[in-house]
């Protein structure tokens, strides 16, 4: 089952990973700064909606490398490496948005590492059923 | 109902929901014909849509400590809906892992 992930597959599930850990990080800070306490309506100044323009925008970047990223690998295989996004979010957090990192939380986030070594040493690709269609 | 409940079942609503998205966007990769592709990418898509409109209700009436290890379940529904519908290979050591990810996701996300 050992197999060796192309580069490919490491610089999209990067790729992806990071996409992720800034919608996560913007949309946080959208919700905390921008949107907070306001009702759509409000929501009309330029630098209100430049900054909502910018989150369609990472969205439809993470959208477009995750589907490509589903091209190359089996769903079971990215899902869970994908979960690894936790770990910079936490990271984040500490140094911009003051939040504790507490002992439970770093035992966790190295079983979630641990998980994903795990699930990378296994095959990335069920090659069967790519042939079958 | 009691908002907790309402919130289990919100938290389950999108791990359904979720789950058959990503199935179907991923199933659309391994579909050749152009129309059929576009049909089950587009039901994918909105699949996933959905599901942030349920995940932004159950933010607002459930917390977070509950919300998050309760939604790491979803793993085990896709990497399940991997196996016997889109016929991948999991194996044991795949199977450990993604229960270390889950369980380092219930512990991060009830810290």
């Amino acid at each position: 089952m050992q197999q060796k992930l192309p580069l490919k597959v490491i610089f999209r599930l990067t790729l992806g990973i990071f996409l992720i850990s800034l919608l996560e990080i913007y949309w946080k800070y959208l919700a905390c700064n921008i949107i907070a306490n306001k009702s759509f309506g409000q929501l009309i100044n330029i630098h209100d909606i430049v900054a909502i323009l910018i989150l369609v925008i990472i969205l439809g970047c993470q959208f477009a490398n995750w589907l490509y990223v589903l091209k190359l690998a089996d769903l079971s295989f990215i899902e869970p490496i994908m979960t690894i996004s936790y770990i910079f979010v936490d990271i984040y957090s500490y140094f911009v948005f003051h939040e504790d990192i507490t002992i439970k939380r770093i035992i966790g986030t190295l079983i979630i590492i641990m998980g994903v070594w795990l699930i990378s040493g296994t095959t990335h690709n069920t090659i069967r059923v790519r042939s079958k269609s | 109902m009691n908002q907790k409940l309402l919130g289990i079942l919100c938290v389950i609503a999108s791990i359904v929901t979720e789950t058959i998205g990503q199935v179907n966007l991923k199933k659309s990769t391994l579909i050749r014909h152009p129309i059929k592709k576009r049909i089950v990418m587009v039901f994918g898509l909105t699949l996933m849509l959905i599901e942030v409109f349920i995940w932004n209700y159950v933010m607002q009436i459930l917390d977070l400590s509950i919300a998050y290890p309760l939604s790491s379940f979803g793993l085990i529904v896709i990497t399940l809906m991997s196996k016997f519908y889109l016929k991948e290979q999991v194996c044991l050591r795949r199977w450990v892992g993604i229960f270390c990810v889950l369980f380092g996701g219930i512990i991060v996300g009830s810290s």
